[in-house]
C-alpha cells in the first residue's frame, strides 16, 4: 500500500526497524501536518532517535514506508536532506574541525544557506569561528548543531533533544528562536525531548512512543483537555464498578481521597458522580509530564 | 534571498567539489608534511644524484604515502566527520569518493615527487659547468 500524497511534512506507514533481532521501532503509523511543532515523547530506548534517523535516511528501514515533505527518504535521500535541518542528539561533529570551517562547508553543501541569519545566531550564541569543536562545551555543541540545522532555511527541522546541555536561560532563548522560526517562516519542527515543560511551551501536537510503538498522537490542546484527574471524596465508599466506567484509566488513593485518572468523557464521569449521594469531587488539569508518566507507567505494567 | 532549484542541486554528482576542497584544506598540514618528507628523503645523503629515486626511497616513500593516506581517511572515520557528512545533502557515494581522493593525495605527492626533487637538487647541488669550458 503506497502512502497517499497529502500535504504532510512527515508520513509513515508500518515503519519498522530491527537491529540484530532487537525491534527498535514497530509498525509506526504517523502523520505530521506541515507547519507547527510536533514533539515525539517517550522514555529512553523508546525509538525516538531511530525514528528521526530513519526520516533522515541515516538508517534503512527493515519494513514499511515513509514520506518526508512528499519525498521518499530511501530513494531521494539527498533531496530530503537538502530541505531538512537536522540536529543530532550527540552533536556528531568532527572534533578537530573549527566552527568557521564547518559553517563554510555547510554553506557550500546546502542550496539555500542563509549566511546573514547564521552569522546573527552565531553571534547570539557566542560561538567563536576559530574554536575547535573539541574545545566547545556540551551546550555550545548543541547550539552549533542547531545553528547548522537552521542555516539551510529548511522546510522541516528534525531536532533530537534540542535542549541537551543548555542552561535554563539558553533553553528559553532556543525555544523563542524556534517559535520565531515556525511563526515567521511557516516551517515544520519535528522534535524529540525529555524536557516536558519545554515541549508544553513549544509543541502544538505530541506523540508518545514506548518500546518502539506509538501509543498516541494528538494535538496538545486536545490531549490536555481530555486527560484529567478527578479527586473524589466519598464517605460511603466508592462505587464498586468505578474502574469499569468508560474513560476511567486508573484509580489511585491519595491522602484519604480517591483520585480518578480519566481520559476523555470527563463530563460524562462528572455527571455520574453528581448523581451519587454525598459525593464531592474536583476536576484537576494535568501537566504534560503527569500524562506522560501515567502513560509510561501503564505501558511498563502492561509489558511483561 | 533567491531560492535555487533544490532538485537540480540534489541530482547526484560523482563528487562534491565543496566537500573535496574542505577535506583537502582540512588536511593541508598532513599533505605538506608528506611532501616535505618525500623531498627530504630524496635529498638525504645517499640518494641517487641522477634524479631517479633509489629502491630504498621507493619503499620508504610508498610506506609513508600509505600511512599518510590511511591517517587522513582513518581520522575522518574516527572523529565524527563521516557521521557529520552523512546527515548533509551529499550521497554516501560522494562521501566515499571524496575520502578515497583525500587518501590518495599522499600517493599522488609521492608519484609526482621527482619534480620537486629535481628542483631541490638543482638548487642545493648545482651541476658544475662542463670542463670543456675551462680548457682554453
Amino acid at each position: 500500500m503506497s502512502i497517499p500524497d497529502y500535504d504532510m511534512a512527515v508520513q509513515t506507514r508500518g515503519l519498522t526497524k530491527v537491529f540484530k533481532g532487537q525491534t527498535a521501532l514497530q509498525d509506526l503509523d504517523l502523520e505530521v501536518p506541515r507547519g507547527g511543532v510536533f514533539a515525539l515523547l517517550g522514555p529512553n530506548s523508546a525509538g525516538k532517535t531511530t525514528t528521526i534517523k530513519l526520516l533522515m535516511n541515516l538508517l534503512q528501514p527493515t519494513s514499511g514506508e515513509m514520506k518526508v515533505l512528499g519525498l521518499d527518504p530511501v530513494q531521494q535521500g539527498v533531496a530530503v536532506r537538502s530541505r531538512t535541518g537536522y540536529q543530532p542528539e550527540t552533536g556528531q561533529m568532527p572534533e578537530y574541525a573549527r566552527v568557521g570551517d564547518l559553517l563554510e562547508l555547510c554553506r557550500s553543501l546546502y542550496p539555500n544557506w542563509n549566511v546573514h541569519k547564521v552569522e546573527t545566531y552565531r553571534r547570539e550564541f557566542e560561538l567563536d569561528l576559530k574554536s575547535f569543536v573539541k574545545q566547545l562545551s556540551k551546550g555550545k555543541v548543541t547550539l552549533l548543531a542547531l545553528l547548522l540545522a537552521l542555516g539551510p532555511e529548511p522546510d522541516l527541522l528534525l531536532l533530537d533533544e534540542p535542549g541537551t546541555g543548555l542552561d535554563p536561560l539558553r533553553r528559553r532563548q532556543v525555544i523563542k528562536l524556534l517559535v520565531d522560526e515556525v511563526a515567521g517562516e511557516g516551517r515544520t519542527i519535528f522534535l524529540s525531548s525529555h524536557n516536558l515543560p519545554d515541549v508544553e511551551r513549544l509543541a502544538d501536537r505530541v506523540g508518545f512512543l514506548n518500546r518502539g510503538r506509538l501509543i498516541l498522537s494528538r494535538p496538545l490542546d486536545q490531549l490536555l483537555a481530555e486527560e484529567k484527574k478527578i479527586w473524589v471524596v466519598c464517605p460511603e465508599g466508592i462505587p464498586g464498578d468505578l474502574a469499569d466506567w468508560p474513560g476511567v484509566r486508573r484509580i489511585e488513593r491519595e491522602n484519604g481521597r480517591t483520585v480518578l485518572v480519566v481520559s476523555g468523557q470527563v463530563e460524562e464521569i462528572a455527571e455520574k458522580l453528581r448523581s451519587l449521594d454525598r459525593v464531592t469531587f474536583e476536576i484537576l488539569d494535568q501537566t504534560l509530564e503527569d500524562i506522560f508518566i501515567t502513560y509510561a507507567e501503564e505501558q511498563e505494567h502492561a509489558t511483561p | 534571498m533567491p531560492h535555487r532549484d533544490i532538485d537540480a542541486d540534489a541530482k547526484e554528482r560523482w563528487l562534491d567539489p565543496g566537500l573535496l576542497r574542505w577535506i583537502w584544506l582540512r588536511y593541508r598540514w598532513v599533505y605538506l608534511g608528506c611532501a616535505l618528507a618525500v623531498v627530504a628523503l630524496m635529498t638525504l645523503p645517499g640518494a641517487e644524484p641522477s634524479g631517479s629515486p633509489s629502491n630504498t626511497f621507493i619503499v620508504i616513500g610508498m610506506c609513508a604515502a600509505l600511512f599518510g593516506g590511511v591517517f587522513v581517511v582513518g581520522k575522518q572515520l574516527e572523529d565524527g566527520t563521516v557521521a557529520f557528512l552523512t546527515a548533509r545533502p551529499v550521497s554516501r557515494r560522494q562521501i566515499f569518493n571524496t575520502l578515497v581522493l583525500a587518501g590518495l593525495v599522499p600517493w599522488l605527492l609521492f608519484l609526482l615527487s621527482p619534480a620537486p626533487y629535481t628542483l631541490v637538487i638543482a638548487l642545493i647541488r648545482p651541476t658544475p659547468a662542463p670542463a670543456v669550458l675551462y680548457r682554453n
